[in-house]
């Protein structure tokens, strides 16, 4: 890919400043909620762990 | 009727089992709206003529700011369900629909900020619009921080049902704000849907995007409740099942 090409979305008109980080905190935010499910799943999964040894 | 509806679709047996084939279907449809959104609103769509490519923020802050609004107003309806006729289903709907309403409502702030200072020259102002999307973000916060409080299950789910059905008055007031007051803010641009104020070229990403939006959070309100079931029913033998396979 021509590196002026690159050079030229990246700056974006001269909003690049702006524009990337707007859309780097909404995929972060998109992620953290996933990883929030994941961890809780993790937890859950440790507890109906323990519960099945409990009946045991 | 009622009775029926809620023994077999809103116990959360049959809520866990009916919304298993939802997901893959809901992952697919999300990702194609925000594959689209995304290089459309990014690389395609005309730069305005008088913002630039600065403009394309919007496909960021539009869609969070109305997903934020539509995930309050369901935690509302929730919130009512759940103090009328005391629905499990619905206290979990209520209570995970805050957690995702907050940080939809922290990227509206975050990204219209991040908007504001190329164009207004400023990264915030107490405009009627920004304080009310700001109170709307304390609400949701305050949900939250009620419920963490309150160690009694059904005091918690009454009072913070009490709490996000009272919150509901912002939301007209955060819509007609930049109407009823004169505002920095800009107005409506999708509520005139027979006189849109945007050129179908750049509306087209921006729909796909509040799509996506929206399909992320019943993804994640599905996702989370699933696992809330889990956890409140986990001595239930029909748990112990699902966790067997």
């Amino acid at each position: 890919m021509n590196i002026g090409y690159l050079l030229n979305i990246l700056n974006m008109g001269g909003y690049g400043f702006y524009v990337w980080p707007a859309w780097c905190i909404t995929l972060f935010v998109f992620g953290f909620n996933l990883f929030l499910f994941a961890r809780e799943k993790k937890q859950l999964k440790k507890i109906l762990q323990h519960q099945s040894r409990q009946s045991i | 009727m009622w009775n029926w509806l809620k023994q077999n679709f809103l116990s959360p047996k049959s809520f866990y089992a009916s919304t298993t084939p939802l997901l893959p279907w809901m992952t697919i449809a999300f990702v194609l709206c925000f594959g689209y959104g995304m290089i459309d609103g990014l690389f395609i769509a005309p730069a305005d003529y008088q913002q630039g490519d600065g403009f394309r923020i919007i496909y960021v802050h539009v869609p969070s700011a109305f997903a934020a609004m539509a995930i309050y107003l369901m935690m509302a309806v929730a919130a009512f369900i759940t103090l009328v006729w005391r629905v499990k289903i619905a206290a979990i709907c209520m209570s995970v629909s805050a957690r995702i309403g907050a940080w939809f409502t922290f990227l509206a702030l975050v990204t219209g900020s991040i908007w504001g200072k190329p164009m207004w020259g400023t990264w915030w102002i107490w405009d009627a619009r920004l304080t009310s999307m700001l109170i709307l973000f304390f609400l949701y916060v305050g949900f939250i921080a009620l419920q963490s409080v309150i160690s009694d299950q059904q005091n918690r789910e009454r009072a913070s049902a009490v709490i996000a059905i009272v919150g509901v008055i912002n939301l007209p007031i955060i819509h007609y704000s930049v109407i009823w007051w004169n505002t920095l803010h800009q107005g409506p641009t999708l509520s005139q849907f027979a006189k849109p104020s945007i050129a179908p070229a750049m509306l087209h990403p921006l729909l796909a995007m509040i799509a996506a939006f929206m399909l992320f959070y019943g993804l994640i309100l599905l996702l989370r409740m699933r696992n809330q079931i889990l956890l409140r029913d986990a001595k239930s033998q029909w748990v112990q099942e699902v966790f067997a396979k």
